[in-house]
């Protein structure tokens, strides 16, 4: 079985902010899943087998069948299991015992998630012109699908929202008018890929493709002057999931591409930028079987 | 009506000749007196200006020397003219000089021979601009319909008559900025007379919002509108607003620099009255002296104006009015000009409009009326950059006028008063792109209010966020030569753009 080390301790009631609270909560989560031991035991198949010393010159116990060992490596045909009794490690060949059920893939898994990062948008200088900043946080989730021995397709809905004010761009110059300017970014996004499973840290990668809703209300409009568009994305992305049985944690990058959602107007016009995707990273915190 | 000749002008050079010197206003009852700058010499060459109907002051030039010529070398450029003027004698507005040749009243000819000399890059006769607005009788219903179809109520949600910090120049006829009477020698038809002419300010402006006001043209003295045109164009900047009086205006909270460049009847009769000439000036005398809008353009970027109005031109190209325009956006400022109001005489170009289509910072100003198309007289070209409301009576009668408060024309009217009072005011229609000008500096005095603080951002933005007018021209989007980037819009300019739109 797996155990959990203990978390950090934290006040979470000093904490003000719903969403700092919820990206905390988070983070302990993660750092929870990403520090636990992923031990897995393995049942010995085979009579008087051997589990040799670490450097193979000679047995350090000999086991029968049904006795469980607790597996903390491998290496080739071999698993690096402790040595019953004694305050050391040793090898036992893979064939004399079963393998953990933790490294067996299963057929079908679904795993639900929530995720939070950090996007800078491809068009920078627009959203820093009007945000004060080039890009924003983003929280959503999904749902992941997986299949076979490595492969996955997940469906993923994120937002971000934020505040800043209308500008007026002359030759690059920014002019800040101090007129409320709220804009809501929420991609949806379905990706496919594939999963390089190993026992405790898997890397993945996958490609995909999705809608980008795009919605900006400049304070003091008339009906009919806010913007809500929608617009078809592109994105790709890689990362690396440590996992525990039943919970685990990624570290994303994704590199998406709107094109042509913007560009037409304001900012985005004066600077030339089309292009409503970016490049972020993002925490995700993955639960199923 | 009086009308001056070429003999009775002769006989009046002469009595002028015999009383040039300091004629001042006078003070019977112990009011002060102030120096004329009109002295009667100069009025004299407004006279024969509107009798011979020229566009420029009589011997007058406006010289400038190519850099780093010396006063012996400046000397021996003037001895190309025939009274051989000393250069202690030339008057300097920044770089271009002054020169006054009375012997020659021929100022083009003036200029024609000082352009011979090497020392000289160029010379130019002292060209006479008119204001461009008509006024009209009073007679209204709905009185600022240009308001309402500039959505000014939305645009002052956004930004409620700008800020105090912000200056904006009226080069103008002046807009009154002390309450008193002052004594005039004038004439009333059998005798010259001292009249007592009491002056007010216009109480749709408080006394604090007035700032640096100065008069180049008339007299060392306190600034005084005798034509209304200035106060009129100032009325619609920023007079007053919701203060329960007359009419409301733009940027109501800025403050105005009133500059004097511009005489009209009154002036002209009292300096030459002064002089002892006994008879009446003619009506239209008067013009915009080229030297003073010089003058006032740099001393208005001098003095912390931030937006300059000049609602007046003529036909005539200035370079010193060009590059005096373009030190002042150099300084910070931007400006608005009107456009003319000659379409139906010919449709000449105007200047300094005409200027504005080269300097970022400067914008030249056409007309509408109420059904937001092209006023009957506002003139057309290829330098037109925006166009705003300037009032139509072809377009709704009155009701087309723009209506804002200024002198009661009734008490100074040439035509039917002998003895003038400018201390009563009222609301007034008049037309003209001298009407649609201070819109646009109005709204220019908002924008710079909420931080767009360069001359060329704010003209890109009225331009950005202008409605379209009329057909777009061939070969260049998104404007034509009627309207320009087509009718300012406050409300758009002043909430300016997001990310997408």
């Amino acid at each position: 079985m797996g155990s959990f080390s203990q978390g950090p301790r934290c006040a979470v009631s000093a904490l003000r902010s719903k969403a700092i609270r919820v990206a905390f909560i988070a983070c302990v989560l993660g750092a929870c899943a990403a520090t636990a031991r992923a031990q897995t035991t393995v049942r010995v198949v085979q009579d008087q087998s051997t589990i040799w010393q670490s450097n193979f010159e000679a047995a350090a116990a000999v086991v029968n069948a049904g006795a469980e060992l607790t597996v903390v490596g491998h290496r080739g045909d071999w698993y690096e299991v402790d040595v019953p009794g004694q305050q050391r490690t040793g090898f036992i060949y893979k064939r004399n015992v079963e393998e953990p059920a933790s490294m067996q893939s299963p057929s079908v898994g679904v795993w639900g998630f929530v995720q939070f990062g950090y996007t800078q948008f491809a068009a920078r200088n627009s959203f820093d012109a009007v945000l004060g900043q080039p890009g924003g946080g983003f929280f959503g989730g999904g749902a992941e699908l997986r299949l076979g021995r490595g492969f996955f397709l997940n469906g993923s809905a994120e937002r971000f929202t934020k505040t800043g004010q209308g500008v007026f761009v002359a030759n690059g110059e920014v002019f800040k008018l101090g007129v409320p300017d709220t804009i809501a970014v929420m991609p949806i996004a379905v990706t496919a890929g594939w999963r390089f499973v190993h026992e405790r840290v898997t890397p993945y990668a996958g490609a995909g493709a999705g809608r980008v809703f795009y919605k900006e209300a400049l304070a003091f409009g008339d009906a009919g002057e806010d913007v809500d568009t929608r617009s078809n994305s592109y994105q790709v992305l890689g990362g690396v999931e440590i996992r525990n049985t039943w919970i685990a944690t990624a570290f994303e990058v994704q590199y998406s591409r709107v094109p042509n959602a913007l560009g037409t107007g304001g900012a985005s016009a004066a600077f030339g930028e089309s292009n409503l995707g970016g490049l972020g990273g993002r925490i995700k915190i993955l639960v199923g079987r | 009506m009086f009308k001056l000749n070429r003999v009775t002008l002769t006989v009046l050079a002469v009595l002028v000749t015999q009383s040039v010197g300091s004629i001042r206003g006078q003070s019977p009852d112990g009011t002060p007196e102030y120096p004329m700058i009109l002295t009667s010499e100069r009025a004299l060459a407004f006279v024969h200006a509107a009798d011979r109907k020229l566009d420029y002051v009589p011997g007058e030039v406006l010289v400038k020397f190519h850099d780093g010529v010396s006063v012996g070398a400046q000397q021996r450029a003037l001895t190309a003219l025939r009274s051989r003027p000393s250069p202690s004698a030339l008057h300097w507005v920044g770089e271009v000089a002054v020169l006054t040749d009375r012997s020659e009243p021929n100022a083009e000819l003036l200029a024609a021979q000082l352009r011979t000399q090497p020392e000289v890059a160029y010379a130019e006769p002292n060209h006479l601009y008119r204001v461009h607005a008509t006024p009209n009788d009073p007679g209204f219903a709905q009185r600022q319909w240009n308001f309402a179809a500039l959505d000014m109520e939305r645009a002052w949600d956004i930004n409620p008559g700008g800020k105090d910090s912000i200056i904006v120049a009226v080069i103008d006829t002046g807009v009154t900025s002390d309450a008193r009477a002052f004594s005039f020698q004038t004439w009333n038809g059998r005798a010259l007379q001292s009249v007592s002419v009491p002056y007010a300010r216009n109480p749709d402006f408080a006394a604090s919002r007035i700032v640096n006001a100065r008069d180049f043209i008339f007299w060392d003295g306190p600034v005084l509108d005798m034509e209304g045109h200035g106060t009129h164009v100032a009325s619609t900047i920023g007079e007053d607003t919701n203060n329960a009086l007359a009419e409301a205006g733009i940027a109501y909270k800025v403050k105005l620099m009133p500059l004097k460049v511009c005489v009209g009847y009154w002036e002209v009769q009292f300096a030459m009255s002064a002089s002892g000439y006994r008879g009446f000036v003619p009506l239209d005398v008067g013009g915009c002296g080229d030297a003073e809008i010089v003058e006032a353009v740099r001393y208005a970027a001098d003095n912390g104006a931030k937006v300059i109005n000049l609602s007046l031109g003529g036909p005539e190209p200035s370079v010193t009015l060009r590059d005096a325009l373009r030190y002042a956006v150099e300084k910070g400022a931007f400006a608005a000009i009107s456009m003319g109001n000659d379409y139906e005489e010919g449709n000449p170009v105007n200047y300094p409009a005409a200027y504005a289509a080269g300097l970022d910072g400067v914008m030249s100003v056409g007309a509408v009326g109420p059904s937001l198309t092209r006023s009957f007289y506002s003139s057309t070209g290829s330098h037109i950059e925006i166009a705003a409301p300037g009032g139509n009576d072809r377009d709704g009668g009155a009701n087309g006028l723009i209506w804002q408060s200024t002198i009661l024309r009734g008490d100074s009217n040439p035509r039917t008063v002998m003895s003038p009072r400018f201390d009563r005011y009222a609301e007034s229609g008049y037309e003209g792109t001298s009407m649609a000008a201070p819109h646009v500096a109005g709204i220019a005095a908002l924008i710079m209010s909420q931080g767009v603080t360069n001359p060329a951002a704010v003209e890109a933005l009225i331009k950005k966020s202008a409605r379209p007018l009329g057909a777009e021209a061939a070969g260049t989007p998104g404007r034509n030569q009627e309207y320009g980037y087509g009718l300012i819009q406050p409300r758009a300019a002043l909430r300016g753009f997001g990310v997408a739109k």
